[in-house]
């Protein structure tokens, strides 16, 4: 084979071999439970606000401390603290998506990606009071 | 209307005239539709479902555009008209390959015209979505279209989502579609190429056109970056979101593809790797399509653009297959056929490593789109293993990891390249040259290294690489071209990159967030762990500030003063936060600045802000502040009434963060809310307000006597909180009776994010550079 083949193939192999090295770096979608098997690593739960239990937010307290409780695909509900503000328009989300870790019962998460009937339109129709326009 | 579609055949002038009519007939049919819509959005008129959801009446003009390409319709219809200028520019230009270029793009226009038809096929099968279905068709469910007169009632529109309300956003989504467009034209060379079994003339239209290409679609993601960098949704200007990987991939391989065509000119070697650069980079826009458009991406992208959901996912799927087997049908035919030169690259020639270097940004952009695709392919993933795998915790730096030693060997390569001639070199003059760029470079990355106390390994090694580009490419221009800029559009372009990619160094590695929530930091010891170790940062990003009250970030002394309202539709509340830097050695006050980030509170039903960051902009970083949680305005103790209080002339009263001072009383009146009348009497007392900090103003409430009433006028000092009115006057103690009243301090805070980002305006200035060197090169292969 010639130099120029054999050294392209190098290359290929070597961006090969890193992109699959890099593939312990993709996180998984666990349950509450799965999650808590293994304390120590970060991932990602999908799962829904309880809305019939409490959420508590005190900026006054601590701004970056928002606590409430999530139900996961399985049905189970853990308490979930967020370290950060309340995210905005919080009750209307339809699914959460949230990054973090168990311990002790509660899953401590960083990020919350929030599902919404629809990102960038709400589909509530303004309705004006009755006086011909 | 716009299914305005014809096939011309090569031969026969009847046929193409017949073909050119037709496209001038659709390049108008399509015009009209623009200008309907547009009309109806801009008249609100809210019986048609596009205008009510995407508009409302109290919107700025200026962003009724915005409106127009917020929704899917209107975006796929600012492509289909990018679509139609091009190819009557094609008309006029493309001479021998019109026929067969313009097949090509009235096929694919035809296919993107089909996105809008909105017609149904039986109950379930929709093709296409129109932007002028009706408001009641779309809601059929909704009660009030049974009523006749339902349209009395629908006062307003939607409304922009106040986040896109930005003007970026005018004149970016315009741009990244001329970019998105301007990709059909290569491939239409490239597939016309194959076709016609030419491979000559088609290299010069083909080079300007992905020049030009290369230079809007540029444009229009750095736009893309801007607005993200100033909207502050991502936290920056970039954040490997899937959204923005779409559209920097296909930009990748169409640079790729103008490098091998570039190759192609002056050897005649890496035609079909061309070739198949620029098939690739048209099948990515329209894959970029699908993953932003259909949904697909779901939890993994903040802003994938949700709604149309399986028909248009099949739509797309069918619209790839459709371009994959045009493609595939001429590139297997015209394989053997094609021209090819004898023997193997050397290595010491300027093609080989030419073509090294755009083999390495396709492996690149495999990794982007594979790591972006996951949502694509995890379903099949998880009946393989089992698992149900997502998305990296912290994806910036999973990508930036990677993509920072691509970055490394690009930039090597862009810094060394010109110094080898094609087909053969005098290789002893490379190494002069390299050796003198590696010297400077050197020097220049281990002063960076130590002036930035940069710590990672990866980033001396960039810093290194970037410098390298740097200064390869202006020594060239300087040495070898003789600084003709018309000549230099190639090195000015990679000067850019290179400014670019140090813009990116400085900026990503020295990002700081200021506004460290210190007090609260130690109780959160949970997130002490080392993998979260970027997230106990993260959880002490916000900051709590009582109006008045200051807190220390980073050089400056920030203090919130109190908010305003502008009322516009929707209000819009005004923060203002004045940031001082104190000289660290005497403390003397050194700067004063006061930012207003803004917010929307609870617009149109939605509970919370959404907020707008606003920025102090220096030529060496960036101040940004923004809200990310306030008090309820509405508990706010504004309504307390006023407390009396008797001051003697020259005493003072203690308050809640300061205290006042009665002053005297005086019969010139400075209250600028008072109107005189014939025969009044009044009366003004002045008193000076002091806070912690000394003194912040003066109140001067007004006592009147008019005719038989006595009456008052208050004075309030906002920032205070404070309103101060005049109860009564008791000469004979020469004392005053006020009325006090101060908003209780404890219920009006802001939580806040402050966050400096350094040089960034090396990474515009780079990218502006670059897409100048595209420009360049484009106007001067003119002839």
């Amino acid at each position: 084979m010639k130099k120029a083949s054999i050294l392209i193939l190098v290359l290929i192999a070597t961006a090969i071999g890193i992109v699959v090295g890099s593939y312990g770096k993709f996180s998984t979608y666990e349950t509450f439970a799965s999650a808590a098997e293994k304390p120590e690593s970060t991932f990602h739960v999908v799962g829904y606000l309880d809305t019939t239990k409490g959420q508590q937010y005190d900026p006054v307290k601590d701004p970056n401390n928002f606590t409430f409780f999530a139900k996961d695909k399985k049905g189970a509900t853990h308490k979930v603290i967020f370290n950060g503000t309340k995210p905005q328009d919080f009750e209307r989300s339809e699914q959460l998506v949230m990054t973090g870790f168990m311990k002790d019962g509660d899953f401590h998460c960083s990020k919350i990606q929030m599902k919404c009937p629809s990102k960038y339109q709400n589909d509530q129709i303004v309705v004006g009071k009755s006086t011909a326009s | 209307m716009n299914a305005a579609c014809k096939e011309d055949t090569p031969d026969g002038n009847i046929w193409k005239k017949l073909g050119r009519a037709a496209f001038i007939i659709q390049a108008l049919s399509i015009a009209g539709i623009f200008i309907t819509l547009y009309y109806i959005i801009s008249h609100h008129l809210f019986e048609y479902n596009y205008a009510w959801r995407h508009s409302s009446r109290g919107l700025q003009v200026k962003y009724l555009l915005a409106c127009f390409w917020e929704g899917s319709e209107g975006s796929f219809l600012l492509w289909l008209i990018w679509h139609s200028v091009l190819g009557l520019i094609l008309i006029r230009t493309a001479k021998q390959w019109e026929t067969r270029v313009l097949t090509i793009v009235s096929l694919a226009q035809a296919i993107l015209a089909t996105m809008l038809l909105g017609i149904y096929f039986g109950a379930e099968v929709k093709v296409g979505s129109t932007p002028f279905s009706l408001l009641r068709n779309e809601m059929a469910q909704a009660p009030i279209f049974s009523m006749p007169n339902y349209l009395e009632f629908i006062k307003d529109g939607n409304g922009l989502n106040v986040t896109l309300q930005n003007y970026w956003m005018v004149i970016h989504p315009p741009i990244l579609f001329l970019g998105f467009a301007l990709t059909l034209i290569p491939f239409s060379y490239a597939i016309a190429a194959m076709w016609k079994g030419e491979y000559k003339t088609w290299v010069k239209p083909a080079l300007r056109w992905t020049l030009i290409g290369g230079g809007i679609l540029g444009t229009g993601i750095m736009m893309g970056g801007a607005w993200a960098y100033e909207s502050l949704n991502f936290g920056g200007y970039w954040a490997w979101d899937p959204v923005e990987n779409a559209s920097l991939v296909p930009w990748l391989t169409l640079i790729a593809g103008l490098h091998t065509l570039v190759i192609y000119k002056s050897t005649g070697r890496s035609l079909k790797t061309t070739l198949m650069f620029f098939i690739l980079t048209f099948m990515l826009i329209w894959y970029s399509t699908f993953l932003t458009r259909t949904g697909i991406l779901g939890d993994t992208s903040v802003h994938s653009f949700t709604g149309e959901g399986k028909a248009l996912y099949w739509h797309l799927i069918i619209a790839m297959a459709i371009y994959l087997a045009v493609s595939l049908y001429f590139m297997i035919r015209s394989w053997k056929k094609m021209p090819r030169v004898a023997g193997e690259e050397e290595l010491d020639t300027r093609e080989f490593w030419m073509l090294i270097g755009s083999i390495l940004l396709l492996l690149a952009c495999f990794q982007i789109i594979a790591a972006t695709s996951l949502p694509v392919w995890a379903p099949l993933w998880k009946k393989i293993t089992g698992s149900d795998i997502a998305p990296p915790a912290d994806p910036v730096s999973y990508y930036n990891n990677i993509q920072v030693w691509a970055a490394v060997l690009v930039a090597i390569l862009t810094g060394a390249i010109q110094f080898l001639k094609y087909k053969k070199t005098g290789i002893n003059a490379f190494w002069k040259a390299i050796i003198i760029i590696s010297v400077i470079s050197l020097a220049l990355a281990i002063a960076l290294i130590i002036g930035q106390k940069i710590e990672h390994k990866q980033i001396m090694v960039f810093a290194f690489a970037v410098f390298f580009a740097l200064i390869g490419n202006i020594y060239y221009l300087v040495t070898t071209q003789k600084v003709k800029i018309l000549k230099a559009g190639g090195t000015i372009a990679h000067i850019g990159f290179g400014l670019m990619l140090l813009g990116i160094l400085l900026s990503g590695y020295k990002k700081k967030i200021i506004s460290i929530d210190t007090t609260n930091a130690l109780l959160n010891k949970d997130f002490g762990k080392k993998t979260f170790e970027e997230n106990v940062k993260e959880s002490h990003e916000n900051v709590l500030l009582f109006r008045n009250t200051t807190i220390t970030m980073g050089k400056y002394l920030v203090t919130y003063l109190g908010d305003s309202i502008v009322h516009d539709d929707p209000p819009k509340t005004f923060y203002k936060v004045r940031f001082d830097r104190l000289n660290p050695d005497n403390g003397d006050k050194e700067e004063t600045f006061i930012l207003y980030p803004e917010a929307y509170v609870n617009v149109k039903g939605q509970e919370g802000i959404s907020s707008n960051p606003d920025a102090k902009h220096y030529m060496s970083h960036d101040v940004f502040t923004y809200i990310s949680s306030i008090s309820d305005p509405n508990e706010k103790s504004d309504t307390s009434t006023f407390r009396p209080a008797k001051i003697k002339m020259g005493d003072s009263l203690f308050l809640a963060n300061g205290f006042i001072v009665f002053d005297s009383i005086s019969k010139k009146i400075v209250n600028k809310l008072y109107e005189p009348k014939q025969g009044d009497v009044a009366v003004e007392a002045n008193l000076s307000v002091y806070g912690a900090g000394g003194k912040l103003g003066d109140a001067s409430p007004l006592y009147i006597i008019r005719g038989n009433e006595a009456g008052s006028v208050a004075d309030t000092l906002r920032d205070f909180g404070l309103t101060v009115k005049i109860n009564k006057i008791i000469p004979e103690e020469s004392a005053v009776e006020f009325g006090i009243k101060q908003r209780a301090q404890q219920d009006d805070w802001i939580v806040m994010k402050a966050i400096v980002f350094p040089y960034i305006r090396v990474l515009w200035f780079g990218i502006i550079v670059m897409v100048i060197g595209f420009f360049i090169s484009w106007w001067s292969r003119r002839k």
